[in-house]
């Protein structure tokens, strides 16, 4: 058996996060017990990133491999004339969990530049958005987590050369303004 | 003094353990974005274990770390791992002072190393802290602990019939493990 941890399975091993409501506690409780007693059976555990696989170290987990993700665009995308500053920000659908995705994904950060900033247009998408339409239109992506793996996003931005502010811990909202003059 | 004189082979279990322990320390406060790692001393199988599970690159040094040592690249590193080493120099704080060369002011440093009463020290071992003065020294050379662990390890019984000493030793061998960084100017 061969298990893929993604960034949020991880934080869940490591600590219960802000803003998670009762239930999901709950369920990360058994989820954390359950992969503990699956373990002799697995043989291997597959990250997409070392901070990942220094949290699986962490709780006593075992042959751990650090593995690429495939990225859904692999190619770039030529860019589009477009009017004015476009910023990307991903924010997934998860109106359960409202809370905690607000944290994990720095949406307070993202509130405060939006007041901060002017004369920006921002992209707000989830994973059902047409990114082939969106990459090329878009000057720079905003990604101010609290907790992140690789991110597929950011590599398919390094890729279409978007620049881009990513935290993966401990977002720093002064550090993502200077990124954007920069680019601006 | 040379320190790889003093090391002892890593193979066995109990000092894997003690290897493993470290790593999970280690583990708990690695960022990231940490690529290169300084293991202070001669390669060893701790260090390269530690930073082969870590997915770190692993450099070392060379020379006398009481008098004239370097890293075999010359550059700033991300992580720096003083494994069981304080205990055998004579003179810490040149090795700290020096060792400022080579971080930038997000390395991070780990330090592991036994404290025991003076009577139980080995003849190798100059200085075993504890943790008030190893805390004093560390802000003496301008670093400062961010985290400090203490684990008794216990030896086979068997291996410390060789006398009273090392059987005393059995019941106080304890390991220390901090996490420390350069302070920052403020």
């Amino acid at each position: 058996m061969k298990i893929l941890w993604t960034g949020s399975d991880t934080l869940f091993q490591v600590c219960y996060p802000p803003g998670i409501r009762f239930r999901f506690r709950v369920r990360i409780f058994f989820e954390r017990i359950m992969l503990r007693l699956i373990q002799p059976f697995v043989q291997e555990n597959y990250v997409d990133h070392k901070l990942l696989k220094y949290e699986l170290i962490q709780k006593g987990y075992k042959n751990i491999k650090v593995v690429e993700d495939k990225l859904l665009h692999e190619k770039p995308y030529p860019k589009e004339n477009h009017e004015g500053f476009n910023i990307l920000y991903y924010f997934p659908k998860d109106k359960k969990n409202i809370k905690f995705m607000k944290w994990l994904y720095g949406y307070d950060i993202y509130e405060q530049l939006v007041n901060d900033l002017e004369n920006v247009n921002w992209i707000i998408v989830d994973g059902s958005y047409d990114m082939t339409k969106i990459y090329p239109i878009v000057d720079f992506f905003l990604r101010p987590t609290r907790h992140d793996g690789a991110s597929r996003m950011r590599q398919e931005c390094e890729l279409n050369n978007i620049p881009y502010y990513w935290s993966q811990q401990n977002p720093n909202i002064k550090k993502a303004k200077e990124e954007i003059d920069k680019c601006r | 003094m040379q320190i790889e004189t003093f090391m002892e082979p890593a193979s066995d279990k109990h000092t894997m353990k003690r290897a493993e322990y470290t790593l999970k320390f280690m583990a708990s406060h690695l960022r990231g974005k940490a690529e290169n790692c300084l293991d202070i001393g001669d390669s060893n199988e701790v260090g390269n274990f530690i930073t082969k599970e870590l997915e770190l690159k692993n450099y070392n040094t060379t020379g006398d770390l009481d008098y004239n040592y370097h890293p075999n690249v010359d550059m700033k590193y991300d992580v720096v791992i003083c494994l069981e080493m304080m205990e055998h120099l004579m003179s810490p704080k040149y090795f700290l002072m020096e060792l400022k060369k080579y971080l930038h002011e997000d390395s991070q440093i780990f330090f592991s190393y036994p404290s025991r009463p003076k009577i139980l020290w080995t003849h190798q071992h100059f200085h075993e802290y504890d943790k008030k003065r190893f805390t004093y020294l560390l802000n003496q050379c301008g670093y400062e602990i961010i985290d400090w662990q203490r684990k008794y390890f216990p030896q086979p019984i068997l291996s410390r019939l060789r006398g009273v000493r090392p059987l005393l030793r059995q019941f106080v061998n304890f390991d220390n493990l901090v996490y420390g960084k350069m302070k920052t100017a403020v």
